[in-house]
């Protein structure tokens, strides 16, 4: 039982960053309907980044985070309107491709410029375990997991009460008519893109300290497809939900059934989910008026 | 007179092929309210995303011609840009926020005086001394309000946006005639109060001349009535195919003996 609990709280703990992840593909999805394929290479551009900051630069690493946020929602707003605004009224499987051919192509240039090989990151995060009554959880994922919560339900409240959010929502149920109502709907955009890039590079540093940082760190990201489509595409706060359940699905299936489990369970749980409420847990119904 | 919208020859293709208006002129006087009407495919729509810069989105594109509000050219600008200038349009269907509750509608709305001077929670009072019923609904999901209280939630969009003037698309689509009668009733007192001018698209001709003080006619793009309200009420085309009242007093007849008996006049063919 002890041991259980302890994969419960390390796989609720690292559900916390598959949460931030979701945060950006749901944000993007929620204004456009478009997936963001090249969410993981975001992340793993602004990781490196910060390992330039604070190892080859040497600078502290509250800069090194500034600078790395900032460079990500640079890169995040020139792709958002050299590639993505150019595209807008195509058919969604066009937009999809792009931001799929932009991951490869990020990821390549990052094995050119950092090389394919794997690089250690020095952690901003404490290395000492934190004590939950009998439960040792390690203490970077701990702290990584506080860090994660701490900014989606930051940005879940953002969203809920703010009037960006209102104009967020707006957008997402209906283009036309928020244009038609003063909302500078390319504007709504930019923004998902810029919070997109914002959970990406806290996401991308934290997975990097937490394991280690090569090209393909990104590939995490195709992992938390479940914990999107767990929570409903359109949910910002279901992602936080899905997320914890997802890493601890991961977790507890690790340790009843094998490693081999790990990676399949939370897509069947996500299938699973899908038949009984196809549009996630906490997706958005149209409402049918008769 | 002041004119707050005068268009002038405006002529609209859609896609490079199809002519949707073919030199329409119309005028809307400072603080009045005039009516539009045609069947369907006249071009009605068409005229009110032509002023509210809607056409590009459609595939549709101004050819020839010029759209003025209060004396400055307005053409080209963009949709947003246009609301937040105060030239609101309330667009045909209703389209409220389903999913949002009728206080976050209207916070949407308050996009609109970007850059003008707001008062936000003054304004929405205001929309619930028009609307109390909104008032009391306001937590609510304004996918389940009933169509004529949808309609008056958009209505209250258009008000929160500080409007000089609003452009109706249709306003009394699918409701019952009562509530059409109420709508018309406070886009009156709407128009009064607040000194705003109105263009009004309707198919109800009815209830758009009671309310009206002056009317268009168009058909194949271009106006080919128009008067004052109270004069095309009298219009014996206008009741016979507009409003359905018979000259022929109460002997009913049968469509095909009406079609017989006179040719459809040449602007309504």
């Amino acid at each position: 039982m002890q041991i259980f609990l302890e994969y419960s709280a390390l796989g609720i703990a690292a559900g916390g960053v598959y949460a931030l992840i979701a945060l950006g593909f749901v944000v993007i999805f929620k204004a456009s309907q478009t997936f963001n394929f090249a969410m993981g290479e975001m992340m793993m551009v602004s990781a490196y980044v910060y390992f330039m900051c604070v190892v080859l630069m040497g600078w502290n690493w509250m800069v090194g985070l500034a600078v790395t946020i900032a460079v990500s929602v640079l890169i995040a707003l020139v792709m958002e309107r050299l590639i993505l605004r150019p595209m807008l009224g195509r058919p969604i499987i066009s937009l999809v491709m792009v931001t799929f051919g932009a991951g490869i192509m990020m990821r390549g240039i990052a094995s050119i410029i950092w090389g394919s090989d794997t690089d250690q990151m020095p952690s901003f995060l404490s290395r000492d375990p934190v004590m939950l009554g009998e439960l040792f959880i390690p203490g970077k994922t701990a702290r990584a997991f506080a860090v994660a919560v701490a900014v989606v339900v930051g940005l879940v409240l953002y969203f809920r009460y703010s009037r960006a959010g209102v104009a967020l929502r707006a957008t997402a149920a209906d283009q036309t008519t928020s244009f038609a109502m003063g909302i500078n709907v390319h504007r709504i955009f930019a923004m998902t893109w810029v919070i997109a890039a914002i959970s990406g590079a806290i996401s991308g540093i934290l997975m990097a300290s937490i394991n280690s940082l090569s090209p393909s760190l990104g590939l995490v990201a195709l992992n938390v497809l479940a914990v999107v489509i767990l929570g409903g595409m359109d949910s910002i706060g279901g992602v936080l939900v899905a997320g914890l359940i997802v890493g601890w699905l991961e977790a507890v299936t690790g340790y009843l059934l094998g490693s081999e489990w790990r990676d399949i369970t939370p897509y069947i749980a996500a299938l699973l989910v899908l038949l009984t409420r196809p549009h996630g847990l906490f997706g958005t119904k149209p409402i049918e008026r008769i | 007179m002041t004119v707050a919208l005068e268009i002038n020859n405006l002529e609209v293709v859609y896609h490079g092929a199809i002519q949707a208006l073919n030199g329409l002129s119309l005028q809307v006087p400072e603080g009045e309210i005039v009516a539009l009407l045609g069947a369907n495919g006249a071009g009605k729509s068409t005229t009110l995303k032509a002023i509210s810069g809607f056409l590009p989105l459609e595939g549709g594109k101004v050819t020839h011609g010029t759209i003025q509000v209060g004396g400055a050219d307005i053409l080209g600008t963009a949709p947003h840009l246009l609301v937040r200038s105060g030239i609101v349009q309330v667009r045909e269907g209703r389209h409220v926020f389903a999913d949002m509750t009728v206080e976050d509608n209207l916070v949407a709305a308050t996009y609109a005086t970007v850059g003008r001077p707001a008062a936000r929670r003054h304004a929405f009072d205001e929309v619930y001394s028009y609307f109390p019923i909104l008032a009391e609904r306001r937590k609510q999901n304004a996918g389940y309000l009933s169509g004529g209280e949808q309609q008056m939630l958009v209505i209250g969009r258009a008000l929160v946006a500080q409007p000089r003037l609003i452009l109706f698309d249709e306003p009394s689509l699918g409701l019952a005639p009562m509530i059409v009668a109420e709508i018309f009733e406070i886009i009156r007192k709407i128009s009064r109060e607040k000194e705003v001018s109105m263009l009004i698209v309707e198919q109800n001709a009815t209830a758009a001349l009671r309310t009206a003080s002056y009317g268009y006619v168009i058909e194949n793009g271009r106006a080919v009535i128009d008067g004052r309200a109270e004069d095309l009420v009298q219009n014996k085309d206008i009741r016979e195919f507009y409003l359905g009242i018979s000259e022929h007093g109460a002997d009913r007849q049968d469509f095909r003996e009406a079609q017989r008996r006179k040719p459809v006049p040449e602007w309504l063919a």
